[in-house]
């Protein structure tokens, strides 16, 4: 799909398909077009190009279903509780009438509020708050839920937790989910799949741990964690860098991208690299090393031994992706 | 912040210009009379005597009834009303005038003691819309007649009106008076704040016509409108057509004894009493003064004999009657 | 100890903000401004009870004017709610073109006073009217219920309107589309999201075109429509006792608490979220049909609520001063209108500034108090307070009877609770804590108030200033019985000179009035144009 605000492309050729019962999150900078993608799915917002769910075209050229037809959940990022009503209300909202009247006490079960379905919004906690807005999602039995920003709301400590829960819940109900975040670790964590959006774009789109291991560009990299980049030839089916030899089938000038864990630190034989900085974290430190020509490189490694600034090391990468430089 | 104090400032400014009062206190008058009538006189006094005057306007009643709440403490120095029974309701308060003023004034128009003195006479009519096809009062007693049921217009909380009830009063006694306005009840009048508005409305068939005084409707003419209603002097000589000054007094105890009896003087001068009879289209009452547009000799139109004076003994009990009757 | 991985339990986060400072300052000020808005009740409740009524209105009577009353406050309320909720969902949640153009021609009638509305009412319609003299057409002049309803209706919508925008922008527009997403259609959603959460501003909405229609004299005199204020004035200005007038005044007095009691009692126990997070608003889209009846409705509006009083009041210019009537000039009027505006506006904002404060930053258990009898002294019907006043005056400080001090006193006390309210809004937005930094960093307490506090609740302070601004230039009961002698107003040039059937000059007046109200009108607009 594609959409524009005026002059500026919010999406760009944007292309996903998800497996249903599976949690995919869209992850990317501020302003990268990620809650616009999930607006448009939700029918919030028009778009050119076309969304199916669950083989049911909602937009395309001469279609467009309204929202309240879409079968579609969405958790807002500040939760859009309705302050005027119960929890309880809240979460029958958008079940039938005369549907079960147990459905929201199963609900409230589910999402771990069992009787508090009498208290107002306002009365809870940012977390339980949140686990309504969940709940009340999730309460027509939607096709997909879209979870905008979810945890954003929430102190860190309360965020793991509730992060855990979340999967479990909708693990659970079997929901096909589609989350929105700007947060890494979070994506990382708790998704099946994630797409990395870049400029309405989705640069790339994997499981987590492919996409840590092996990110599409040095872009994409450098987002999900820490990287440092090393300007290098490609000669021969090898780049050669002062941390050592790595294969590639790029020639000429190309960039190796290595993560801070994938660099050990020796001291003593042959070194190659002066201590800048340390910053000691307790369960490891994370030591950043000058190569000859300026070029800093960050390790991560155990809590000992403690480097010092100043000390001659060798640093040596066991693992690195090569990218073609850019022109 | 800085614009709050400027606007501050320029309020104060503003109301500081707007103070006109000095040291001495201007000559203040109560005046019932509308400022739209009074003000052009007042403002011709001012210039010709070099005094300074404040007018207080308010209806005449309610004036009177100021004028009893503040008792000697009052800033007032002339009481102009225009009726008879709120100067009389006030005559305690009031300084004799001059001989020499009263003089120039036909005695039926003034209080008997002199307290009070007639500037100008008003005469009770009934204004009708041209169109109607009801019957036209012959005495105050036909304007009950039920075919004008519902569309008659009144003012009974107006000093004028009350005036009327307590000339009636006077003449046939409370029984009489509350029978006739239980009758005028029973009618279903359309009852107004004011006379003009009852002029009004008959001027445009809204009501077929009203018990007003005279000259409402020759000052709607003025104004450009009133071609479809027209006045009728009751020809019974009931107090339907009841001779009404409107009149002056000047406090006792005033601090401006001369600028006051200077102005009750401005008053009666032929000045004013032209401007009475051409501009405001009431009868002058001095001799010799000519009438305005429209308006009948004041010895054509026969009218009861009333002691004006003895209105105010029974003004009470005039607006007392009128709730009575359920008038308001 | 629980085997298993060990977590930190979170810090528990203390729900209670710390104690507010005591504020002893602020208390005592807002005290001192308190204390004398409770003479004019109090003078009255003495009166009555000392003086006894005089020659009591009957029952019937009673009855007849409190029945009138109370369908004319209930009609015009539900009236102006109905037209002042259309007109500020058309113009902050659509996607209408010329938003901000309608935004502020539907709040511009507040300037126009209920006697003007009615003076309009009266000229254009009936024989001779604007109304005929155009189309031919007499419409019959609508007096008594029918007239007061209309006039007091479209003139009090743009009062709803000012109120309710600000409530639809605080309405987290999420929670909408939260109700479209869980399956509810348009009309539902604004049927169980919107209007309830709404509730608070059609509740304060409805309090004050309520109060207003309670205690309006202009329009049901000119109208004839017989209510409590018009029976009072009457009572007033036609009988020398006034003891039955102040009785009516207190039956009028209690009328007015009842309304604030309800009030209060129909206040939601939603409390409400942490605001939402400012995001670009989503418009409602409305299809072509809509659009037209959109602009329909809000066009024929402005055409009743505008263009026809101003082409009235025109017209009847153009008559008289063709029939060779004077207008006189005007300028004494517009200048003791306009200094005593801005001075009981600015004294206002200064008297609601403690109020404001004990209310909101330094609130304590007497706050509740305090808020209820600043609207309790609001909604005293201005009638009633100038007879009180004039008992009172005439009993007690004499030197104060008849002064501009005293009318300019009576103004702040009247209009107190518009001035507070809205700096009330301005502090609720702002951080305390800004005090305390600005304390830390070694301003004294006065300092802060001049360099902090008080610029950051400007936007508060002028609305507030410009609120008391228009309620003042309008105000026609208590001016008319408490003006010092000579001191005529517009107010009172266009009630006295409607009253003698001088319509020129009236008119004259009245645009001089609007012309001068603009400005304090476009100073409330400007709030919410920012906000679209």
């Amino acid at each position: 799909m594609n959409k524009s605000y005026g002059d500026v492309l919010a999406l760009n050729d944007f292309n996903l398909d998800v497996w249903e019962g599976s949690l995919l999150t869209l992850l990317g900078p501020s302003g990268c077009g990620k809650t616009t993608a999930l607006r448009v799915i939700a029918g919030f917002e028009q778009a050119e190009g076309s969304v199916e769910i669950r083989g049911r075209k909602v937009l395309g050229p001469g279609v467009f279903v309204p929202p309240e037809k879409r079968r579609v959940g969405m958790v807002f990022q500040d939760y859009a509780l309705f302050p005027h009503m119960t929890v309880a209300r809240n979460i029958g909202y958008g079940l039938d009438r005369d549907r079960d009247p147990k459905r929201v006490d199963e609900l409230l079960d589910l999402v771990g509020l069992t009787g508090l379905g009498d208290r107002m919004p306002g009365e809870l906690s940012g977390g339980q708050q949140q686990r309504v807005a969940l709940a009340r999602a999730m309460a027509p039995s939607p096709d997909v839920v879209l979870l905008d920003e979810p945890f954003s709301n929430l102190d860190a400590n309360l965020r793991d937790r509730v992060r855990r829960e979340l999967k479990l819940i909708l693990a659970e109900a079997r929901t096909t989910a589609v989350l929105v975040t700007h947060d890494q670790e979070e994506a990382l964590a708790s998704s099946d799949l994630v797409a990395v959006m870049y400029q309405g774009r989705v640069v790339q789109f994997d499981t987590p741990a492919e996409l840590y291991t092996r990110p599409a560009d040095p872009w994409v990299a450098a987002f999900l964690g820490v990287a440092d980049a090393l300007n290098a030839t490609g000669h021969r089916g090898y780049a050669d860098t002062m941390l050592g030899r790595f294969k590639t089938d790029l020639r000429g000038p190309v960039v190796v991208v290595v993560r801070p864990e994938d660099v050990q630190l020796s001291m003593g034989e042959a070194p190659n690299a002066v201590v800048a900085h340390t910053e000691f974290f307790g369960h490891d430190q994370l030591v950043t090393v000058a190569l000859p020509g300026g070029t800093r490189v960050r390790s991560r490694i155990g809590p000992r031994p403690r480097y010092e600034p100043g000390d001659h090391v060798r640093a040596r990468a066991s693992h690195a992706r090569v990218f073609p430089a850019r022109s | 912040m800085k614009k709050l104090y400027v606007l501050l400032a320029l309020g104060a400014l503003i109301l500081a210009a707007c103070d006109s009062g000095g040291d001495d206190g201007p000559l203040v008058i109560y005046s019932g009379r509308a400022e739209e009538l009074v003000q052009p006189l007042i403002d011709r006094f001012e210039q010709e005597s070099g005094i300074e005057v404040d007018v207080r306007y308010a209806g005449s009643t309610d004036l009177a009834a100021t004028l009893l709440q503040e008792g000697e403490a009052t800033e007032a120095d002339v009481f102009y009303a225009q009726d008879p029974a709120s100067l009389g309701s006030v005559a305690s308060l009031l300084a004799p005038i001059d001989d020499e003023i009263l003089d120039r004034v036909e005695p039926r128009f003034s209080d008997k003691d002199g307290r009070w003195v007639g500037t100008s006479g008003r005469v009770r009519v009934f204004v009708y819309n041209t169109g109607t096809d009801l019957p036209l009062p012959e005495t105050i007693d036909d304007v009950n007649d039920p075919a004008w049921a519902g569309q008659l217009g009144i003012a009974p909380t107006n000093g004028s009106f009350l005036a009327f009830v307590s000339a009636m009063i006077l003449e046939r006694g409370e029984e009489e008076t509350l029978a006739w306005l239980e009758e005028l009840a029973a009618n279903q009048p359309v009852t107004f704040d004011g006379n003009a508005p009852i002029v009004d409305a008959t001027d445009a068939g809204e009501i077929q016509g009203g018990l007003v005084n005279h000259y409402y409707l020759l000052r709607l003419r003025a104004e450009g409108g009133g071609t479809g209603a027209e006045n009728l002097f009751i020809p019974a000589g009931d107090v339907g057509s009841l001779v009404m000054p409107a009149g002056a007094g000047i406090i006792e105890g005033t601090d401006q004894p001369d600028a006051a009896a200077q102005f009750v003087d401005f008053l009666l001068s032929e000045e004013s009493q032209e401007y009475f009879a051409t501009e405001t289209f009431e009868f002058p009452v001095i001799e010799g003064v000519e009438l305005g547009q429209g308006m009948p000799d004041l010895s054509e139109i026969v009218s009861p004999d009333i002691d004006l004076s003895a209105l105010a003994d029974v003004l009470e009990d005039a607006t007392r009657l009128v709730s009575e009757a359920g008038l308001v | 100890m629980t085997a298993g991985p060990l977590t930190a339990s979170p810090q528990a986060k203390s729900a209670a903000r710390r104690s507010p400072r005591p504020g002893w300052g602020w208390w005592l000020a807002a005290l001192a401004v308190l204390a004398p808005t409770m003479v004019p009740p109090l003078t009255l409740l003495a009166q009555v009870i000392g003086g006894g009524v005089g020659s009591a209105v009957s029952l019937g009577r009673l009855a007849e004017l409190l029945a009138g009353t109370v369908a004319l406050t209930v009609a015009v309320t539900a009236t102006a709610l109905a037209i002042g909720t259309a007109t500020a969902w058309l113009t902050t949640r659509t996607d209408l073109p010329g938003r901000r153009f309608w935004m502020v021609t539907a709040a511009l009638p507040l300037v126009i006073p209920s006697y003007m509305a009615a003076l309009t009412l009266i000229g254009a319609t009936g024989p001779r009217g604007l109304i005929e003299s155009w189309l031919g057409v007499a419409i019959p002049t609508p007096y008594g219920f029918l007239g007061a309803w209309l006039a007091l209706s479209v003139f009090l919508a743009p009062m709803a309107h000012l109120i309710l925008t600000p409530g639809l922008h605080a309405i987290d527009p999420a929670t909408e589309e939260a109700g479209t997403g869980l399956g509810a259609g348009r009309w539902r959603v604004f049927r169980t999201i919107t209007l309830p959460q709404l509730r608070p501003a059609l509740v304060s909405a409805g309090l004050m075109v309520g109060l207003y229609t309670v205690s309006d004299f202009g329009a049901v005199s000119l109208l004839r429509f017989d209510t409590f204020t018009r029976a009072i004035y009457t009572l007033y200005a036609g009988q020398i006792d006034r003891r039955p007038a102040a009785a009516l005044s207190v039956v009028l007095m209690l009328l007015a608490l009842c309304i604030l009691v309800v009030e209060r009692r129909t206040r939601s126990r939603a409390g409400y979220l942490s605001p939402p997070t400012r995001r670009a608003r989503r418009l409602e889209a409305l299809g072509r049909g809509h659009r037209v009846a959109a602009f329909g409705f809000l066009g024929g509006y402005a055409l009743i609520s505008l263009f026809l009083p101003i082409a009235v009041l025109g017209y009847w210019i153009v008559r008289g001063v063709g029939a060779g009537n004077e207008i006189g000039p005007l300028w004494d009027e517009v200048g003791r209108s306009l200094g005593v505006s801005l001075t009981a506006a600015l004294l206002a904002v200064v008297a609601a500034y403690p109020v404001a404060m004990v209310t909101t930053w330094r609130r304590r258990r007497l706050s509740g108090v305090v808020e209820t009898s600043v609207w309790g002294v609001y909604s005293l019907p201005h009638i009633a307070v100038g007879v009180a006043v004039i008992v009172f005056a005439l009993r007690g400080p004499r030197l104060l009877y008849q002064t501009l001090a005293l009318l300019l006193a009576v103004y702040v006390g009247m209009f107190l609770a518009q001035a507070a309210s809205s700096i009330q809004d301005s502090l609720l937005r702002a951080d305390p804590d800004l005090e305390d930094a600005s304390r830390g960093l070694g301003r004294t307490a006065l300092q802060t108030l001049a360099r902090v506090t008080i610029p950051i609740t400007t936007p508060g302070i002028l609305a507030g200033a410009a609120l008391v601004f228009i309620s003042v230039i309008k105000e026609l009961p208590a001016t008319l019985l408490l003006r010092p002698t000579g001191f005529e107003t517009l107010a009172i040039r266009i009630w006295s000179s409607t009253g003698e059937g001088f319509y020129t000059r009236a008119s004259a007046a009245s645009l001089a009035l609007l012309a001068v109200s603009i400005v304090p009108l476009l100073v409330l607009t400007r709030r919410d144009l920012a906000s679209t």
